[in-house]
C-alpha cells in the first residue's frame, strides 16, 4: 500500500491473485463469495469464508484493505444467503461491503452499523440526488459510478455530494445501464443481476469452422472471429449481428476499458478510488495489471501510453477504449 | 535477465523441444506412461486440486497441443484422473477440448499468463463444455502447481528407482558443471 491519495482498487477471484494484487501494489483487493451473492458467480471461482479470512489476514498484515462485493439482488424469500454473506463479511474483518440492492443495504446497516457500506456499480446510482438518497437512508460512504458518465459528468457530482466516488480504470467494459440489463437474462433465464453471471459458461459454446472460431450463447450465435481476429467475450451486448443483411456490432465491439489517458482530469474531477475490473480472470492478469496501474499512480512521469502498450496482451479484442468517460459514443 | 527475456527464453525453449519431438516422436504408450506419473505426482502434490477434478462431473477432456503430434483425453469425475495418449490424427471423442501451442498450455496449467487473454489473442481454442473448462481453469489457478518444480520435489520424496534416477541426474550435471582436468 502507498500514500497516494489515490486508492487502487483491485480483483481477486481466487487466493493467488488476492496475493498477486496485494504484492503488486493493491490499496485495497475486492473479491466474493462462491455463491451467487456477487456478480462473478462463475464456477471455480471466488472464495469460501476459509478462504476469506486467510485472504484478509495476508491482505492487513501488508497494509491492504479488502471489500467483499455482494452486489447481486436478493430473491424474493431467500434473502438469508445475501443476509449471510454480510455478516461473514463484517465477522472477518471486512474493510467494506458493496452492496446494490436497498433492502441489503438496510440489513447492513441495521445488523453491523459500524460496516462501511459501498454503493455498487450495480446500483446504477448516476446523479448527485440517487447518492444522497442512499447516503441519509442507508449511510453508503462511497459509490462506484456507472461507466456510462463524461468526466465533466463525474467532476458535477464530486462537487455536489460528500460521497467518495470510485471509477472503473481498466478491464471489462459494460456499456449497458448496470444492474438492470437483461440480455443476457433473456437468452439464457440466467440473471447477472440475480444469479451473478452475464453469459454463464453453462450456455456458452464455441464451434471451430476451418479457422474462424463460432461463440454461441444458448441457441443464440453472438460472434463469428476469422482465423486470426482477435476475440472477445460472448455476452450479447459485444455481439455482432446481421443488421440489413450486414454483419454489425450493435450496442459495444469486443474491447476493454483502458483510462491512463484520462488519469489527470478523473483525479481532477474529484474521484477517490480507481477500480480494475476483472475478478474472473487469472493472477497473471492481476498481478499485471495491479503493477502497471500502480506505476501510473504513482508516478508523475509515468507515460499512459507505455501503460497502455504493457497491456494490451491482456485486453478484450485487443483493443481498448476510454468509454464515455471522452465521450465520444453513446 | 529480466522477466520478458526470460519468458522469450522459455518458448523458444518450449519451441525447440516440440520440434524436437515431432521430428522424431516417440509412441504414444511411451508418452502416457511419463505423462501418467508426473500427472500422479502433480496431483499427489495438490490434493486439493486432485480432490476438485474428482467431484467435477464426469467428463472426458481432449487437451490438444496444436505443435506436437499427440492430444492428451483426460478423464475427471467419477473417480481417479485417466488420462490417455493418442497421436492428434486418432484422438477419441471428448466432450470438451481445449488447445494451444504445449507453451501456451503449460503457461496456462502454472497460471503464469491469464486463460482470457490468450483466449482474447485466438492462442487458446475451446470448443465442447464451456462450464468444465471454466472450472478446471480455475481449479488450476487456485492449486498454484508448478510443474518443474513440483515434480522435482516428487522425485526427491519418491523411494527407489525415482530417487536414484534423480541422483544420477544430478551427479551428471555436476559432471558437467565440473572444470575439465
Amino acid at each position: 500500500m502507498t500514500g497516494s491519495p489515490l486508492e487502487l482498487v483491485c480483483p481477486a477471484g481466487t487466493p493467488g491473485a488476492l496475493r498477486a494484487a496485494v504484492d503488486a501494489g493493491a490499496d485495497t483487493v475486492y473479491l466474493g463469495f462462491r455463491d451467487e451473492t456477487n456478480a462473478r458467480n462463475f464456477p471455480g471461482l471466488n472464495f469460501s469464508r476459509q478462504e476469506f479470512a486467510e485472504g484478509a489476514a495476508y491482505a492487513h498484515s501488508r497494509g491492504s484493505k479488502i471489500y467483499v462485493a455482494i452486489n447481486t439482488f436478493p430473491d424474493a424469500g431467500r434473502a438469508d444467503l445475501w443476509h449471510r454473506a454480510v455478516d461473514d463479511a463484517a465477522a472477518e474483518g471486512a474493510d467494506a461491503v458493496v452492496v446494490a440492492d436497498a433492502g441489503l443495504l438496510a440489513y447492513a446497516r441495521q445488523h453491523h452499523p459500524d460496516l462501511r457500506l459501498h454503493l455498487s456499480v450495480q446500483a446504477s446510482a448516476s446523479n448527485t440526488e440517487a447518492l444522497g438518497f442512499y447516503q441519509s437512508e442507508y449511510g453508503i460512504k462511497r459509490a462506484v459510478l456507472p461507466r456510462v458518465l463524461t468526466i465533466p459528468e463525474i467532476a458535477r457530482i464530486t462537487a455536489e455530494t460528500t460521497v467518495e466516488v470510485e471509477v472503473f480504470v481498466f478491464g471489462g467494459l459494460c456499456p449497458m445501464a448496470e444492474g438492470r440489463c437483461v440480455l443476457s437474462a433473456y437468452v439464457t433465464g440466467v440473471s447477472p443481476n440475480r444469479q451473478g453471471a452475464c453469459a454463464p459458461a453453462s450456455h456458452v459454446r464455441y464451434e471451430d469452422d476451418g479457422g474462424k472460431m463460432i461463440s454461441k450463447l444458448g441457441r443464440f450465435t453472438i460472434n463469428e472471429f476469422e482465423a486470426g481476429e482477435p476475440a472477445g467475450y460472448p455476452t450479447p451486448c459485444k455481439g455482432r449481428y446481421r443488421i440489413d443483411g450486414e454483419a454489425k456490432y450493435l450496442f459495444e465491439e469486443p474491447v476493454s476499458l483502458l483510462t491512463a489517458a484520462v488519469l489527470p482530469d478523473m483525479v481532477a474531477a474529484g474521484v477517490r478510488a480507481l477500480k480494475i475490473e476483472g475478478r474472473q480472470r487469472g493472477r497473471a492478469y492481476v498481478a499485471d495489471a495491479v503493477a502497471a496501474w500502480r506505476r501510473l499512480v504513482d508516478s508523475e512521469s509515468a507515460q499512459p501510453g507505455a501503460t497502455a502498450a504493457s497491456l494490451e496482451d491482456l485486453t478484450e479484442g485487443r483493443r481498448i477504449t476510454v468509454g464515455a468517460y471522452r465521450k465520444t459514443w453513446q | 535477465m529480466d522477466l520478458s527475456e526470460r519468458r522469450e527464453l522459455r518458448q523458444t525453449l518450449f519451441q525447440f523441444a516440440a520440434a524436437a519431438i515431432s521430428a522424431a516422436p516417440p509412441p504414444a504408450r511411451i508418452v502416457e506412461f511419463g505423462l501418467g506419473r508426473a500427472a500422479a505426482a502433480l496431483l499427489h502434490r495438490h490434493p486439493d486440486l486432485a480432490k476438485g477434478l474428482r467431484a467435477l462431473p464426469a467428463t472426458r477432456i481432449a487437451i490438444d497441443p496444436t505443435d506436437l503430434p499427440y492430444s492428451v483425453t483426460v478423464h475427471v469425475g467419477a473417480g481417479p484422473v485417466r488420462l490417455r495418449v493418442s497421436r492428434t490424427a486418432t484422438t477419441p471423442p471428448a466432450d470438451a477440448k481445449i488447445s494451444g501451442t504445449i507453451a501456451a498450455l503449460t503457461d496456462l496449467a502454472e497460471g503464469r499468463v491469464d486463460g482470457d487473454a490468450l483466449f482474447f489473442s485466438r492462442l487458446l481454442a475451446i470448443e465442447g463444455k464451456t462450464e468444465v473448462v471454466v472450472e478446471l481453469r480455475n481449479m488450476l489457478e487456485r492449486a498454484e502447481i508448478a510443474v518443474g518444480p513440483d515434480l522435482l520435489a516428487a522425485c526427491a520424496a519418491a523411494p527407489g528407482p525415482a530417487r536414484r534416477l534423480r541422483r544420477m541426474a544430478a551427479n551428471l550435471v555436476a559432471a558437467r558443471l565440473s572444470p575439465a582436468p
